[in-house]
């Protein structure tokens, strides 16, 4: 089954940049027009390189199985005796696979061959309904180009992967590749990079990283720090989290950067506390980032760091020593500092483990204290989501008006302003369960069917699909209407 | 409906397919008559039939086989079928169009074949308009077909059915049937094809005199129903025929083209036009000339600008490109060949991330460069840089008619000047190809 646009994208992403750097951009290209590109399509890939060929092939493999487009190989062997015969078995691939890939062999297509080609191109088109990739050497590209010449034009494209060590190429232009300009984005600031661009620049780092081994320290580390910054932003936690070990760290410590490495270590704990290695996640903020930030008197990201402590106590389930640090060691920082966005989160925080306690009275209070600070600030969205947590206190006191009358006035008229859905959907979705509360279960539907799933369905969020199909499951059992 | 060009890069990706010409009343068609100066081709082909489409004035020649020539992706079926429209709404001609890609083999066509498929397609067009034939109309063909069945090759392959048909029954459906099993059998390569063909060729002067006698007897009943006073064939797809095939279909084979009495227009490859072999047989004066978008002094022709940037916007919205610098710039190195376009158009789609910008151009331009680097060798560079530099020392060789073949030389003004594709005079060759100042 095909994944969503989101989660196709995101393999294709990531399998670009497993491939060497010169591979990134025409895997993107040629993925997307096997993707996204018309039922018919010849297309030409230049491959001479057995061992580079088989890995952008698998790879090509999983993007396109992620796709939902099955892909057949049609090797080139000595079965394959003449032209006739390989449209023969084109022609049979295609009937069931969207995909086929013809894998070629040095010699095979000579100008005879090709010229038989090219008298049955448009029977192909006909009858060989699928995108055929041809996977070739430069020689047999460039004689279909000069056997068959309309052939040549009636290609759908043409795709290089050529090793990053092979010998000048008639296709390099010999122009040594200039430094990458280290990305405008340090920590904290926001990149605003589409996905495909952070994908295209991570090629582009290790290219250039991999073609100078003996550049300056001084020199790797901008771009070290980006490109681990760059794996932990598309999501692959994996090779973000070898880079910073394996790559960053090391480099770091050579220079003797030990402020760069308490933050290098931070961007490691984040990722271990994603993950749920909350003990190792502490460890690190403990040993590895508190000290040196007290050494150097950096009270800041002392406090930050603080409240990354609590964050983590919270979630193993010691509330009390979450709500001490939150209390009496993050907030009284960033009060100090004038830091007033760090101050409402912690705020929140606060609010957060007292409602877990039963104190919801008091985190209503702490919660209707931080709402003047992002109104300061000029936060609408984390106004919203604060006044979520609000609503849902009303609800949980049993005022499904108050919480209702919130939800509908405060919250979603909000998002839909900032044109956040997903936040949307999830108010939606709190105002449809407080009418389900009250008995209103036909409102209810109405909002899980009509407003919720397709907005869901739209954004791929496949989990909360499943969750809004079963609300609505449970209304019409009640109702004795047939389900889903 | 009002038609929206596609607003989504993945949309305009998805609709991309060079082999597909566009059919007539396609919404993405653009008029590119001024942009080719062809404003005259149309009334030049048109008068070669005896018609004046501004005067109104007709008077058919008894026979006329015009070749229509044109670099390979300039939208030559897509401006015939216009041709065409224009042609069957003026109600003097009753135009047959014969796809022989889709109705033969391209492999190995011959004009026996095509015989058959012009036929058939006009039998199929009668019949399916509600045209009946008599009898009378229909038997010099059966006749002929009576006596070439009797030959066992023939007989061994047809059905009882069919020999019924061949032996003067079925009317027009049966006849229908009859070519269908001839061109079908050229179409699948069946073994009887060899044999048949003989066949064909041995009794040839015959079969064009019957075939040529049906055409005179639909003439005379389309005229009589006031529907056309000619038929008018359109054969398209014979300009995509293998090398050594053009060469027979439209050299050697002129004179049995030529034996079938009516009015022809045949698709042809551009360097047929030029290769001295053609010999005057066959009216080879037609050239569907590029989209230019500067004169031959360099000046702009906006004509040209105007007409390729509706083009691309028919493919793409507007709201795609950054601004309309990139529009440009796509329409600058496309060179005014429509599919070449549409190729820079496709390189963006798989390159841009949300917006066809200046850097996705860039990428574009050079990723269609590099594909001309698998088959230029530093000759070529010489040579077209020569002709940038001197338009009228081109020469006609075989190297000046490869390169227009393969598009890195690109033809103006019914050939009048010639230039380098753009895109080739971005790469290195080009450029050390250059003399020194």
């Amino acid at each position: 089954m095909a994944g969503s646009a989101f989660a196709i994208e995101q393999v294709r992403l990531a399998e670009a940049r497993q491939l060497p750097g010169p591979c990134h951009d025409d895997f993107l290209r040629l993925t997307r027009t096997l993707i996204h590109g018309p039922e018919f399509q010849w297309l030409l890939v230049e491959a001479p390189d057995e061992g580079l060929r088989r890995q952008v092939m698998d790879a090509l493999d999983r993007v396109l199985q992620r796709a939902g487009l099955r892909s057949d190989r049609l090797p080139l062997s000595d079965k394959i005796l003449d032209v006739p015969m390989l449209e023969a078995r084109l022609v049979n691939n295609a009937r069931h696979a969207p995909v086929v890939q013809v894998i070629g062999r040095p010699g095979w297509f000579d100008a005879a061959r090709w010229d038989a080609f090219n008298a049955r191109r448009e029977r192909l088109a006909a009858e060989a309904r699928s995108r055929l990739v041809f996977w070739l050497d430069g020689e047999a590209i460039a004689l279909a180009s000069r056997s068959a010449p309309d052939l040549w034009a009636w290609r759908g494209g043409v795709y290089s992967f050529l090793p990053a060590s092979a010998p000048a190429s008639p296709r390099a232009t010999g122009v040594e590749r200039a430094l990458p300009t280290p990305s405008p984005s340090p920590a904290g600031a926001v990149d605003t990079r589409s996905m495909a661009e952070r994908s295209r620049r991570v090629a582009e780092i290790r290219a250039w990283l991999e073609e100078h081994p003996d550049v300056p320290d001084e020199l790797r580390v901008p771009l070290v720090d980006e490109l681990g910054r760059l794996l932990f932003a598309l999501g692959d936690y994996d090779d973000a989290l070898a880079h910073w070990r394996e790559v960053e760290l090391p480099l770091l410590r050579r220079l003797g950067d030990s402020l760069r490495q308490a933050h290098t270590f931070g961007q490691i704990a984040d990722v271990l506390q994603v993950r749920g290695q909350l003990d190792e996640t502490l460890r690190i903020y403990q040993e590895e980032q508190i000290p040196v930030y007290k050494q150097l008197g950096d009270v800041r990201s002392t406090a930050i760091t603080k409240a990354k402590i609590a964050d983590v106590l919270q979630n193993q389930g010691r509330p009390g020593d979450a709500l001490r640090i939150y209390q009496l060691e993050a907030l009284p920082a960033f009060e100090q500092l004038g830091d007033l966005r760090s101050k409402a989160v912690t705020m929140g925080r606060i609010a957060d483990v007292l409602q877990s306690q039963g104190q919801s009275d008091e985190a209503m209070r702490i919660l209707q204290e931080s709402l003047p600070i992002y109104e300061r600030l000029g936060d609408p969205r984390e106004r919203a989501v604060t006044m979520i947590k609000i609503a849902d206190i009303l609800r949980s006191h049993g005022r499904q008006d108050d919480a209702l009358r919130t939800y509908r006035e405060e919250a979603l008229p909000a998002f839909e302003r900032i044109g956040d859905t997903c936040s949307r959907a999830m108010v939606m979705g709190r105002i449809a369960d407080t009418l389900q509360d009250r008995g209103h279960l036909n409102e209810a539907l109405i909002i899980y069917q009509n407003e919720q799933l397709p907005m869901c369905e739209e954004m791929g969020d496949i989990r909360s699909q499943a969750i809004i199909k079963s609300k609505i499951d449970a209304i019409l059992q009640i109702q004795g209407t047939p389900s889903l | 409906m009002v038609y929206h060009p596609p607003s989504q890069l993945l949309e305009v990706l998805q609709k991309i397919a060079y082999e597909e010409p566009l059919p007539d009343g396609d919404p993405r068609y653009v008029d590119s008559r001024e942009a080719r100066g062809s404003e005259k081709t149309f009334t030049r082909l048109a008068r070669k039939f005896g018609w004046d489409p501004a005067g109104e004035a007709f008077f058919a020649p008894y026979e006329k086989h015009i070749l229509f020539f044109g670099h390979i992706g300039i939208g030559k079926t897509t401006e015939l079928r216009r041709y065409a429209g224009q042609l069957n709404g003026s109600r003097r001609f009753y135009v047959v169009e014969v796809d022989v890609l889709a109705k033969l083999d391209r492999n190995n066509l011959q004009y026996t074949e095509v015989l058959m498929a012009m036929a058939e397609t006009l039998l199929e067009r009668l019949h399916g308009d509600g045209y009946s034939l008599d009898a009378d109309a229909l038997d010099p063909l059966q006749r002929w077909f009576g006596h070439v069945v009797q030959t066992d090759a023939t007989t061994r392959e047809l059905s009882a059915e069919l020999k019924t048909v061949a032996e003067g029954g079925g009317g027009i459906p049966g006849l229908i049937k009859l070519l269908a099993t001839f061109t079908a059998a050229f179409k699948t390569g069946s073994s009887q094809k060899s044999e048949w063909r003989r066949e064909i060729r041995n009794d040839f002067t015959a079969l064009a005199q019957a075939f040529s006698t049906l055409i005179r007897q639909a003439e005379t009943q389309l005229a009589q129903e006031r529907r056309a006073e000619r038929v008018l064939f359109l054969i398209d797809g014979t300009d995509k025929m293998r090398g050594e095939d053009t060469q027979q279909f439209f050299v050697q084979d002129a004179e049995q083209l030529l034996a079938i009495q009516t009015l022809v227009i045949y698709t042809a490859p551009l360097h047929l036009k030029y290769d001295g072999r053609l010999g005057g047989k066959l009216d080879a004066d037609i050239v569907l000339p590029m989209m230019k978008l500067q004169e031959r002094d360099g000046s702009p022709f906006e004509a040209g600008w105007t007409t390729m940037r509706r083009l691309l916007l028919l493919r793409a919205d507007r709201c795609l490109f950054a601004s309309d610098a990139e529009v440009d710039r796509l329409v600058e190195f496309s060179g005014g060949h429509p599919r070449e376009l549409l190729r820079l158009l496709k390189l963006c789609c798989e390159v841009a991330d949300d917006m066809i910008d200046a850097s996705v151009v860039q990428t574009a331009i050079e990723k269609l460069a590099a594909d001309y680097r698998y088959f230029l060798k530093p000759a070529d560079y010489v040579l077209l840089n020569t002709i940038d530099r001197h338009p009228a020392d081109g020469g006609n060789d075989e190297q000046a008619q490869e390169l227009l073949h393969r598009l890195a030389l690109l033809q103006y003004n019914d050939g009048t000047w010639r230039r380098s594709h753009p895109v080739v005079r971005t790469l290195e060759g080009y450029a050390l190809a250059t003399p020194s100042a």
